[in-house]
């Protein structure tokens, strides 16, 4: 038996086992078109700019460890008083207490937590996320995308809210460069164990040699490090994942694509980087 | 639409249930055969024999409680069939890492068992599944049968990808000695 028979004879798990490990729905890239045009007008506003001199929120990049696939991206954060957050997800602690005593296996495709530490909302933009959130300080920038937004609530046994993550994720298969776009923002509070956000990702079997840590200045000085990820030889798919720390919230828009989408790629994060 | 009236407009002959199919499952389907075979072309004409073979096989199949894992099982039977066809330096990185991972697992050699033994240790492996706690279950079967990438089981399930990583290779570990355990491999 060889590693595809394995994969093949193992086929029928049990229906159960399957719908709640289902991968999650992949949305169609609203308004692409768009922000694809506002790319190339990007580079020309903010691509030559370099920030050797500013050195706020400066986060620290490398690779995961020797042997292992790739890296890691270390950002210094705020950690917000619970009283400073004023949106409905003031309803956290009271949620998180009752998952605890009361949690259950979800039903299919559920949008109730999978564990009782965490719980999910979905948003149809990210101006409602925000507006759920209300911090004063976080920033409802633009996406290369409208809509479907998920925030993520962690806390603990006594309802103390760790962390919030805000994601998106969207592709858009039927543009020759098949671009994927993944946003996510972190936001520590003053129960999360540390304020080092530990973020990055693994991106298979890749040369370690591909991968480069750059920044640039968007044209009001923000700093915006990112990575430029080659995934391996075979598969001729690249990503950049960017990282703005902005009142110490982490801000992150990983976009990838295939072979020669580089230029647009760079050219969409420095869009979004131009909305802080 | 429900489930339970897709299915009923399969039975009904009603050529506009591929239609809702493809509207309420394409993406997760056609996900899971790019997962595959990292070509979104080819997982497209994937997720379109997977509604055909449905087409054909409802009925006798009323599979009304588990629509979405019966279009899965298809789509990822039809991909692992492509990804079989193709040299070994053609299959895109992410699956030729996830291979790796359970080649390391198993015994590589040929027994005049193996046919017996396939069944046997399909059974074997859905045991070892279905009592996995929750978590570990989710995690697995993730990677070893929607064979998602690390990074998005890691995002998704709110651990670091090192972590989804050393959950594997302890899943890996037990799976190989229950195997063994059954000689199976």
């Amino acid at each position: 038996m060889n590693e595809l028979d394995f994969l093949q004879d193992i086929n029928d798990l049990e229906p159960e086992a399957l719908n709640v490990s289902a991968p999650v729905k992949v949305k169609s890239w609203r308004g692409a078109k768009r922000w694809l045009a506002i790319a190339a007008a990007a580079i020309v506003v903010c691509g030559c700019v370099t920030a050797g001199a500013v050195a706020l929120h400066r986060g620290s990049f490398g690779p995961i460890k020797e042997g292992t696939h790739g890296y890691t991206a270390e950002f210094e954060l705020e950690k917000y008083k619970w009283k400073e957050f004023t949106g409905e997800i003031t309803e956290a602690p009271e949620l998180i207490v009752e998952q605890y005593a009361t949690f259950t296996p979800p039903p299919i495709y559920s949008n109730k937590a999978f564990l009782p530490n965490m719980y999910f909302k979905d948003f149809g933009t990210l101006t409602e996320a925000v507006d759920y959130i209300g911090l004063d300080t976080m920033k409802d920038v633009s996406l290369p995308f409208s809509e479907d937004v998920t925030v993520s609530v962690t806390g603990d046994k006594k309802g103390r809210i760790k962390e919030i993550d805000v994601s998106s994720q969207h592709y858009l298969w039927d543009d020759p460069m098949r671009f994927g776009a993944f946003f996510n923002v972190k936001i520590l509070t003053q129960y999360s164990s540390s304020s080092v956000m530990l973020s990055g990702g693994d991106w298979g079997d890749y040369d370690p040699g591909s991968i480069e840590y750059k920044e640039f200045l968007t044209s009001k000085g923000v700093l915006c490090q990112y990575a430029e990820i080659g995934i391996g030889d075979d598969s001729r798919r690249q990503m950049v994942s960017g990282y703005i720390v902005d009142s110490g919230i982490l801000y992150n828009l990983g976009i990838s694509f295939d072979d020669g989408g580089l230029d647009t790629a760079l050219g969409m994060l420095m869009a979004w980087a131009e909305e802080f | 639409m429900d489930d339970s009236a897709l299915v009923d407009m399969f039975l009904e002959r009603d050529e506009s249930a591929v239609a809702f199919a493809r509207e309420k499952y394409g993406a997760r389907l056609r996900r899971i055969a790019f997962n595959v075979l990292g070509d979104a072309g080819a997982a497209e004409e994937c997720e379109s024999d997977a509604y055909l073979e449905a087409w054909n096989r409802i009925p006798p199949h009323e599979p009304r409680e588990y629509l979405f894992a019966f279009l899965a099982k298809i789509v990822r039977a039809r991909a692992l069939d492509r990804v079989r066809a193709q040299s070994a330096k053609k299959r895109g990185a992410a699956f030729t890492e996830l291979t790796a991972e359970i080649a390391a697992m198993l015994r590589s050699g040929d027994d005049p068992q193996a046919d017996v033994e396939r069944k046997e240790l399909s059974a074997a492996v859905g045991r070892f599944v279905n009592e996995l706690p929750d978590e570990k279950r989710r995690v697995f079967v993730s990677r070893y049968w929607y064979m998602e990438p690390i990074s998005d089981i890691a995002e998704r399930y709110g651990m670091r990808p090192e972590k989804v990583k050393s959950m594997l290779f302890r899943l890996r570990a037990a799976l190989r000695k229950q195997l063994e355990r059954e000689e199976l491999i």
